[in-house]
């Protein structure tokens, strides 16, 4: 007869597990501002203190906080069930993500708490520790040992949490790294970067989250550049489903010669425009998918400017396969065949954008004038509706038609426009092109017809 | 007239349009527009309640059309069903439950 045997994992062995999940430093931070906007925080600072021998990074937010029971079960690793239903606005998940996060980035996690008519409670989860005890030893500090705590940011007057990630592994460096400081420094800036752009809906107005790095406050990105000269808004739909609605919206970037250069710098430059294109994936307001098609279109230059923003509800999780991260997912194959009804008029304003030539003048019955308002240029063309010259091309035989019209093009391209420039500046009286015809005509005459 | 009938017009036209759990706006409008037109005291509160309830049960389109019993609403069923389901483009699914909805009601 079969039997139950306690197959626990080890807790040394599991835990170097859970510290190898994946996360970047960005992507691990976010996970802990979930729990900070889950917690209706409206102020929350990230503090990365350069210069320190032992670095440390805390993440303070002005949230309900919790109470020292709640803290307890919060430290628990699994500590939610992925399958309850979460409430509009929560953005977790596992119950893992603020764990799993900090021992991707540290070996060392305390994290503070101050809840409203609470004392402030402090716990810390030592991997040094776990690992030499081998038990899953959850350290409890006392009242005293909290206020005493070295780099405490938050006060037993207000509600908050603080999380601090101390004995920094993403910092470990071989012997060709570079300084602490200078890879915190690294850290430090894509980490703006980041949050800006995935929390970029959560940021401004009135009831607005602000977010600080060093006391340096963030301003969003927004992705589809809704308030630049040039920006397209394409059709949307809302589609209602558990939990609440899908949202999808398409938008068409301004081309890029009409971005202003602080703020294409902003998104990463030109390059990005086009590597960025795609499904912007949002959950809850947090964006999860910057960019890339998901398999539902092949990327091209000419859809660099094509954004489908899609909205969901994190009642959808179990659908679209997030995981423990918030940082992937899957689009199920209903969603997909939507999702196709809206990427190609996006994609087809993206080409228009693109290709589209600018306006076209006509100096005179010879002459063409191209403005073309992307590339911000003029072309000066020899018209091709000029009735003369279609009969002279007709009446031409195909390989002299070709050359001639060959030797057209280098004429209008070489049109000496510095000199005339130059000219029409400081003396326009002196240009003379009333006799130019005959002068030609003459000067052909005598230099080929006559000497044969 | 009880407001819980129409409710089960109202899911059953969920069903039709609903294919794979999603409806869109559209077909939303559709079917609140044509239950409130023949029953005016039908409110939208009313109406979101009901789709909310649709997306919580795990029912089929049998369990809520045999709530309805009435002949008149039968018809209006059908009704319903025909108009929101065309509202944005009848795909083959919806036209395999909207042929079901018929079915089982009489309607052929």
């Amino acid at each position: 007869m079969s039997c139950i045997y306690d197959a626990s994992p080890d807790p040394k062995s599991h835990i170097k597990t859970l510290m190898r999940i994946g996360y970047t430093m960005p992507s691990a931070v976010s996970d802990i501002l979930d729990n900070s906007i889950t917690a209706k925080a409206k102020n929350i600072d990230i503090l990365a203190p350069l210069g320190l021998e032992e670095p440390s990074l805390s993440i303070v937010d002005d949230g309900y906080g919790m109470s020292l029971e709640e803290l307890i079960s919060n430290m628990r690793i699994g500590c939610k069930d992925p399958s309850d239903d979460r409430l509009k606005g929560d953005l977790g998940r596992f119950g893992s993500g603020m764990k799993t996060a900090s021992f991707s980035q540290a070996r060392k996690l305390t994290v503070i708490s101050k809840k409203k008519g609470e004392p402030i409670c402090g716990a810390i989860w030592d991997i040094d520790n776990i690992e030499k005890m081998n038990t899953w030893c959850l350290e409890v500090l006392d009242r005293d040992e909290v206020e005493k705590h070295p780099l405490l940011a938050i006060s037993d007057k207000n509600a908050g949490t603080q999380v601090i990630w101390e004995k920094l592994s993403c910092l470990t460096k071989n012997d060709h790294s570079l300084d602490d400081a200078t890879v915190m420094n690294s850290n430090i800036t894509e980490l703006k970067r980041y949050i800006s752009l995935y929390f970029h809906k959560f940021m401004g107005g009135r009831k607005g989250v602000s977010f600080t790095i060093n006391k340096s406050v963030l301003t969003p990105t927004d992705p589809f550049l809704t308030g630049c000269n040039g920006y397209q808004e394409g059709r949307g739909e809302k589609l209602r489903c558990h939990g609440g609605y899908v949202e999808i919206k398409t938008h068409v970037l301004p081309h890029i010669n009409k971005i202003d250069k602080q703020l294409l710098d902003k998104i990463g430059g030109a390059n990005a425009i086009a590597q960025n294109q795609g499904l912007y994936i949002y959950r809850e307001g947090r964006l999860i998918n910057a960019g890339g098609w998901l398999g539902l279109v092949k990327a091209s230059q000419l859809g660099a400017l094509a954004r489908v923003e899609v909205n969901i509800p994190s009642a959808l999780d179990t659908e679209w396969a997030t995981d423990v991260k918030k940082a992937s997912l899957q689009l199920p194959p209903r969603i997909k065949k939507e999702l196709k009804k809206f990427l190609s008029d996006p994609i087809k304003r993206s080409k228009r954008a693109y290709t589209y030539r600018g306006k076209l003048d006509k100096a005179n019955k010879y002459w063409d004038i191209q403005e073309n308002e992307n590339d911000k240029t003029i072309t000066y063309q020899i018209s091709s509706e000029n009735e003369r010259l279609r009969s002279i091309l007709k009446e031409l035989p195909g390989d002299d038609r070709n050359k001639f019209v060959q030797y057209l093009g280098e004429l209008a391209a070489n049109i000496p426009l510095n000199h005339i420039y130059q000219k029409m500046s400081e003396e326009p009286k002196s240009i003379t092109q009333g006799s130019v015809e005959q002068d030609l005509m003459s000067a052909i005459m005598k230099k080929y017809f006559e000497v044969i | 007239m009880n407001t819980g009938n129409l409710d089960f017009i109202v899911k059953v036209a969920a069903c039709v349009c609903g294919k794979d759990g999603l409806i869109s706006q559209v077909e939303e409008m559709a079917i609140f527009s044509s239950v409130s037109s023949e029953f005016p005291n039908y409110t939208f509160v009313s109406f979101n309640k009901a789709l909310d309830e649709f997306f919580d049960e795990n029912l089929q389109i049998e369990d809520y059309l045999q709530h309805i019993s009435d002949h008149a609403l039968k018809s209006f069923t059908v009704q319903v069903c025909e108009h929101s389901a065309s509202a944005d483009g009848l795909d083959i699914k919806e036209n395999i439950a909207l042929h079901k909805v018929k079915l089982v009601l009489g309607a052929i």
